[in-house]
Order: C-alpha cells, then sequence, then structure tokens
C-alpha cells in the first residue's frame, strides 16, 4: 500500500489479515515493490485493475444496476486503474448497446482523459496530488483499449468539486462516500455534464467506495 | 388551534393526510433497505429493514407531519397576514422554517438560549424569523405571542393534524413491505410513533407489533405510559436532543396507549454504538434517529427471531464534525 493510504484502509486490510507492505508513492514504486516482494515470498501477483478476473467481477456492477435501473441511459464511474469502468462498459454495452459510459476523473489525476483525447494510452509522469485516494492509478493495458472503444467521454473535476460532492452525498443525501466516489456525483454535477445530449436522461452514478478517515474528511467540509 | 384533547386519529383522517403528503413535493418515498440482518451480524433469522427517513427532504421525517399541519392553518396565515409560531431549535423548527419559506409564509422560531448558533443561523437562512429566550420562558412567551399578536401557534409535537401526517410513514412502511411483524420507532414527542402504529393498526395489521424506544435519560413517554397519564420529562441527561421535549403531549400519550404495544429504553453509549455502526455501513444517521437500531442492536425488542422486523432511522441530521465528536 502507498504511504498515503487512508489509516481505515491500511486497518482493514490488517483487519482482514492481510500483510501490509508499505511502498512510496506512485504506480512504479508501487509496481516494483510488488515484483519485489512476489519474488522474494513466491507470492503471485493479483493487479488490482489490469487482470480479466478483476474487470468481469466490477462488470458485475452494470449487471446489477440495469437488473434495477433497466431504463438506464447513461452510467458514471470515477476512474484510475480503469478496472471497474472497463467492467462496466463491457457489461453494460452488452446489456444495452446504446447506454453511454462516462468516466469522472480528478483533473490533478488526469491520464484518461489525456489518453482519451489523444487516442493513446498515456499513464500519469508521476504521483498526483488528489484528495481522492482511489483514482490515483493510472489506466493500464488491459483497461485501456476497453475504455478506448467503449468509453462515451471523460470528465475531470477539480479538487474543490470533489470535497463540495463528497460533503453533498453527506449532507444532503445522508450517505457517507469517499472522495474517490466524490468525483464521480463531481463529473455528474460539473458543466460539462449538464452539456450532454439532451436524450441522456436516466443518470445511474456509482458510488464505489466509503472508506474515508472521517476527522480528516470533516476539516475540509 | 393546538387542541390537547384532540379525539383519536380516524382511519378516514389518516388516509387524507397520506394523500396531501404523497402529493407534496416536498415529501419524498424514502428507501427501505431489506434483508440487512448480515451486514451488521444480527441472528440470521430475524429479516432486518431499514426505512431510511435520514434521507427525507431536510434530513429527518418532519415534513411529513409539517405538510398536513399546515393544510389546517387559518387563512389569514396563508395570505401573510398572519404569524405562525413554533418552538424548536431542532428538526423540526428546520422543516417548519423550509416548508414556510416554500409557501411564502410569516414564520417564526422561539428556541431556547442553549441551542447552538448554527441553528439559529440555519433557520434563519430559509427567511423564518428566530427568537431566543430562556427554555422556561418558551411556552410563556408562545402565549403571549397569539394572545397580543394574533400569532397562530403550531405545536411540534403534540398536534392531532401533526400526528396524522406522520402517520404516512406507517402507510409507506405498508407499502414497502407488506406483512411486517414488528416496526420500532424512535420516540421523542410521539407524534411519529402514535401516527406511524396508528396508520398500521387500523389498516388491520392487528398483529404487528409497534415499539417506540427512547434515551433512557429522556423516557417520558415511558413512564407516563407506567403511571397511566401523560408527565413531565425530569432531569434530561441525553445526547439525543431531538428525543427530548419537556413533556409527554396528551394526545400522543393517547394514541401510544391505544396503538403502541411497548415503550424501550437505551442508554446513549447504545445510541453512539448504534451511529458507528451505521456510518460503518455508509449511513449518515444522527443519535436520535439511531435509538430504534440500538434497540435491536441490544437485544432490547421482544421475539425477534424468525420475524420481520422494520427499523426507522428517523434523522440524519448529524456533521461530521459532531460524528468524530461522539465517536471519540
Amino acid at each position: 500500500m502507498q504511504s498515503i493510504s487512508p489509516q481505515i484502509k491500511v486497518d482493514a486490510v490488517r483487519g482482514y489479515g492481510a500483510t501490509v507492505v508499505f511502498c512510496e508513492r506512485g504506480e512504479k514504486a508501487r509496481q516494483e515493490m510488488a515484483d519485489k516482494v512476489a519474488e522474494e515470498e513466491g507470492a503471485i501477483f493479483l493487479s488490482s485493475a489490469q487482470h480479466p478476473d478483476v474487470i468481469a467481477g466490477q462488470g458485475t456492477m452494470a449487471v446489477e444496476l440495469l437488473q434495477q435501473v433497466p431504463d438506464l441511459d447513461a452510467i458514471v464511474a470515477s476512474v484510475s486503474g480503469g478496472g471497474m469502468v472497463a467492467g462496466i462498459c463491457i457489461a453494460a454495452k452488452h446489456i444495452k448497446p446504446s447506454i453511454k459510459i462516462y468516466a469522472g476523473e480528478p483533473i490533478n489525476a488526469d491520464d484518461c482523459a489525456k489518453s482519451f483525447a489523444a487516442g493513446k494510452r498515456i499513464p500519469l509522469p508521476g504521483p498526483p496530488n488528489t484528495i481522492a485516494d482511489g483514482n490515483v492509478a493510472s489506466v493500464g493495458y488491459n483497461t485501456w483499449p476497453i475504455i478506448k472503444d467503449y468509453l462515451e467521454d471523460v470528465v475531470t473535476v477539480s479538487e474543490e468539486e470533489i470535497i463540495q460532492a463528497t460533503r453533498l452525498m453527506w449532507e444532503r443525501v445522508k450517505i457517507c462516500i469517499e472522495p474517490s466516489a466524490g468525483t464521480a456525483v463531481a463529473a455528474v454535477l460539473s458543466d460539462k455534464f449538464k452539456a450532454i445530449p439532451k436524450d441522456v436522461k436516466k443518470v445511474g452514478v456509482i458510488l464505489s467506495g466509503g472508506n474515508l478517515d472521517i476527522p480528516k474528511i470533516a476539516a475540509l467540509f | 388551534m393546538y387542541d390537547p384533547d384532540a379525539p383519536l386519529v380516524t382511519l378516514d383522517e389518516l388516509k387524507s393526510a397520506n394523500e396531501v403528503v404523497k402529493e407534496s413535493p416536498h415529501c419524498i418515498h424514502t428507501p427501505m433497505l431489506h434483508h440487512m440482518q448480515e451486514k451488521f451480524g444480527f441472528d440470521e433469522s430475524i429479516d432486518l429493514h431499514l426505512k431510511l427517513e435520514n434521507m427525507q427532504i431536510t434530513g429527518s421525517f418532519k415534513p411529513r407531519g409539517i405538510i398536513y399541519q399546515l393544510k389546517s392553518v387559518p387563512e389569514k396565515a396563508i395570505s401573510g397576514e398572519q404569524t405562525l409560531v413554533t418552538m424548536s431549535a431542532g428538526n423540526y423548527g428546520k422543516a417548519f422554517a423550509y416548508l414556510t419559506s416554500l409557501q411564502k409564509l410569516k414564520a417564526l422560531v422561539l428556541m431556547p438560549v442553549t441551542a447552538p448558533d448554527n441553528r439559529e443561523t440555519l433557520i434563519k437562512g430559509y427567511g423564518a424569523d428566530v427568537l431566543r429566550c430562556p427554555s422556561s420562558e418558551l411556552q410563556p412567551t408562545v402565549d403571549k405571542l397569539v394572545a397580543e399578536e394574533s400569532m397562530h401557534f403550531m405545536h411540534s409535537f403534540d398536534d392531532a393534524r401533526l400526528l396524522a401526517g406522520h402517520g404516512s410513514l406507517g402507510f409507506e412502511i405498508l407499502e414497502d413491505l407488506g406483512d411486517p411483524d414488528i416496526v420500532v420507532v424512535c420516540c421523542g414527542g410521539g407524534g411519529l410513533l402514535g401516527g406511524t402504529a396508528a396508520a398500521i393498526k387500523l389498516s388491520g395489521k392487528s398483529s404487528t407489533r409497534v415499539y417506540g424506544v427512547e434515551p433512557e435519560g429522556a423516557s417520558a413517554m415511558y413512564r407516563s405510559r407506567k403511571n397511566g397519564h401523560p408527565v413531565k420529562e425530569e432531569n434530561i441527561n441525553t445526547i439525543a436532543a431531538g428525543l427530548a421535549p419537556p413533556y409527554a403531549g396528551p394526545n400522543c400519550f393517547r394514541h401510544n396507549m391505544e396503538f403502541v404495544d411497548d415503550m424501550l429504553l437505551v442508554s446513549d453509549d447504545e445510541l453512539v454504538k448504534a451511529m458507528k455502526t451505521l456510518y460503518g455501513a455508509g449511513l449518515v444517521v444522527e443519535p436520535s434517529g439511531s435509538a430504534a437500531f440500538a434497540a435491536l442492536q441490544n437485544n432490547k425488542i421482544p421475539d425477534v427471531k424468525g420475524k420481520k422486523v422494520v427499523i426507522v432511522l428517523t434523522g440524519g441530521n448529524v456533521t461530521p464534525q459532531e460524528l468524530c465528536k461522539y465517536m471519540n
């Protein structure tokens, strides 16, 4: 786990019985440490986003959502390594080909937006600086081709927008979400999203997680 | 006019009130989460359903009753000639200020000098006037304003119309889940509890048990039942400010005796534990709103095994800062 991981997530991992090894910030450092530990311990490395089984498992979110609300016009989810967004793309587009999938992303970690605009994968140059600790990875070698083909667009949002969206969910909807989930909400509230086609009326938003250090986030609200 | 001797609400009135509440854009059909027993580690034979009134407009169930209560205010209040006055620094005051501002009615909220500043700011923000006075002066001040300035008093918990409007929760629970065995509701003034119980029992669900839950440190309704008549609150000592009115209202008491199966008590520690548990599941619930869940969590509800239990989370007006404070 990176050194910036919220304590609640570190505690939870340990609580479930896993051993935590810390690494420096950034994907490069994280991968290097993972490879090192895999070699030293004879362990198998499981990617948190690029493994096809992970992508497929994340896709069940879209299957479930479309069972609950079959006439959705769009689904919005926040993007990091892209496992969730890629899985949703494959599942949702298969069930309802006309559905539009949007990715919300912090502007401070906008590799997906840049990649999508350029038509080729452009990973982040280094560890990004964002409150959305679940959005810090770059879209990867397995998730990028899926996103490139199926995603409608990427909507980037500022740190302030992420914080305000997270706060809005707490104060008005009474759901405790973490900032990375706030990214998706912020995307829907953004000016860019307001300009999407008028026939996109029913929008599903994935509230992807609720693991946050409450004193830290309380200080931001 | 507030009538402390109002007759018990009838099924007809409950249904009329329900129509008014359902039609209103200022009250939503809140979600119900089903089969939650495993999530919280309860006995697997209990079929647990959570009614999320913390997600109601203004963050608590209050609009249900107030929407119907406002339907019976005098014409002069509707035209703006007469001011509507109430006493509440809490969720009632907030919803009252919000709903009166939407209808452009003149509104005044009295609150104790001890109420936090942010309550006053919030209520003023909706456009209502605020007047602070010592707790003991609240009722006398209301009486004076009614007598001398022709204001119309809206009781924040013991009004029969308010209770009828709150009954919409009972009908909604039956819509969400046809045949609950047990329904548990937090009890402050007892209006939500009374209205909900009346709606459920008068709908023919005579075998559905309805329980009310109060804090140990504010147990007026519990003690009223034991005494056979409504009693005043003494030595209020609880973090659940929303469940601590100064007395058990006579109308709420009568409905409690007629329609509610029993009253249960929970400690402040049990309230905090419930709030923490619900927060862990991603739900923002204030201490007062957690009482019914606390009762189930601490095995206070009789004969729950194998039963369909509905727990009402009545409010979520707690800030992250306040939550931090309670957790530590």
